[in-house]
């Protein structure tokens, strides 16, 4: 029998592996006890776990998909452990990162700073009178149902359900709300739907062992050498130009990934770029000669 | 912080063609009072920013001034704007409470939002005041990181500017 240690101790380990499917139903099992008895603390503790659980499968199933270059499936899944750990953020209960919600937090942003995605769609919507996910009851402003919005109650998250009425505009924006709205446009040399370059994400995921080592990417300016590649050798930027007759000798920015568990960092990339200010503009660089 | 004059102040906000009499009476009761957008193209009828509802909770809850809304219950609606700015509803209130006002304001803020202190936040306010039969009003506009609109909130509630020095601060940050 899985019990509630059994689950903290999971939490704990950080396995790469997601989360088995006994943990879930003895985490539903608990909750239901726990709200016979009237037991909210515990109801609550079980949230929390059930959250932190999906949170990591979401994130492990992430990185699963970065290794079989599913990448728009992988940001779509990095977003969903990004929301879940969001919606613990406020009910914390492992001190010092018991269960490594930090560091799945951190890796997630590392990680969508390197995805070539820059721009997302944005509706505005009029949205009709939201309700309550604990009684269901419309959202009255002067007369509320006694639910706080965010709290948990009988071990289930309160929230206000939104009815979008209509769309009343959208728009383009960097820093959307709704991260999945990623904007796609055909790429006429491949025939598919996905324009981005993933070489860099590909690179760099190929190099990292595990979801829970720490990692970080340097950049450092370097020159290449003449004598990197025969001079007839395709140039490595992509410009299907002969590499003397292109980036042999040019300034370029390295990406250098470090990790904990290597002594010394691997290139993972060059930028043919001189002063990017971001890594998001290396990457819409990455090919640019 | 931008600040202008405008026109738009209790009276405006309480002869709402959506606002029958019974609301009118109730809310010309408030001197803090959640004010919708009616300008959004493509929808006749006010709109609140997301959130409203939970904003209008914690006023009520920590202010013993009287609250409210310009709309009823009924014809409470949300705009869902779904790009990553925290956008705050207007509020419109009386000059004397500028300092109670803008501490809750800030206080509410950083409850919902310290963990996102990066996120661009945008909040008005419109001041009112009625002195020796004149009423005036400016409305302030303050947008910036989550941070940075506490401490301009804050700063708002500490030196509790008369109406005319919230015109000049506003203007000369514009």
């Amino acid at each position: 029998v899985i019990t509630l240690p059994d689950v903290q101790e999971y939490l704990r380990e950080g396995a790469d592996t997601v989360v088995p499917a006994e943990i879930e139903e003895q985490l539903v099992r608990a909750k239901q006890l726990a709200r016979d008895a009237g037991d909210e603390a515990t109801a609550k503790e079980v949230w929390f776990l059930q959250t932190a659980c999906a949170a990591r499968s979401a994130y492990l199933r992430g990185w699963q998909e970065l290794r079989k270059c599913e990448y728009y499936k992988a940001w779509c899944s990095l977003v969903e452990a990004e929301n879940g750990l969001a919606t613990l953020s406020r009910h914390v209960q492992a001190p010092d990162d018991a269960y490594r919600l930090g560091f799945m937090a951190r890796a997630i942003s590392a990680l969508q700073k390197v995805f070539p995605y820059n721009w997302f769609t944005s509706p505005e919507l009029v949205l009709g009178r939201p309700e309550c996910t604990i009684c269901k009851a419309p959202i009255r402003p002067r007369h509320p149902c006694g639910h706080r919005n965010g709290e948990i109650y009988g071990g289930e998250l309160c929230s206000h359900v939104l009815h979008p009425e209509k769309i009343v505009g959208a728009s383009l924006v960097k820093n959307p709300a709704m991260k999945a709205n990623v904007v796609f446009l055909p790429n006429d040399r491949t025939g598919s739907n996905d324009h981005y370059d993933y070489r860099f994400l590909h690179d760099l995921t190929e190099k990292l062992r595990s979801p829970f080592h720490n990692w970080r990417v340097a950049w450092q300016p370097a020159r290449i050498p003449e004598t990197a590649l025969p001079p007839s050798a395709p140039c490595p930027c992509g410009s299907a130009k002969a590499f003397k007759e292109c980036c042999a000798g040019r300034s370029v920015l390295q990406a250098l990934l470090q990790t904990e568990d290597r002594a010394a960092p691997v290139l993972v990339g060059m930028v043919f770029s001189k002063e990017p200010s971001s890594a998001r503009e290396h990457l819409s660089t990455y090919a640019n000669c | 912080m931008i600040a202008k004059e405008t026109n738009a102040g209790f009276e405006y906000w309480t002869s709402r063609p959506y606002q029958d009499e019974a609301l009118r009476a109730e809310i010309r009761r408030a001197t803090v009072l959640l004010v919708p957008r009616e300008d959004v193209s493509e929808h006749d009828g006010p709109l609140f920013a997301e959130g409203t509802a939970d904003l209008f909770a914690y006023l009520k809850e920590n202010s013993a001034e009287p609250v409210e809304l310009a709309t009823s219950d009924n014809d409470y609606r949300e705009l869902g704007l779904y790009h990553d700015h925290i956008v705050i509803t207007e509020v419109l209130l009386q000059w004397v409470l500028l300092p109670v006002v803008t501490s809750l304001l800030a206080n509410w803020l950083w409850s919902k939002f310290h963990r996102e202190v990066n996120r661009t936040t945008r909040i008005t306010l419109t001041v009112e005041e009625q002195h020796e039969g004149q009423t005036s009003r400016v409305r302030l506009e303050i947008e910036g990181p989550v941070p940075e609109v506490m401490r301009e909130l804050r700063e708002l509630a500490e030196q509790r500017p008369s109406m005319s020095l919230l015109l000049t601060k506003g203007s000369k940050k514009k």
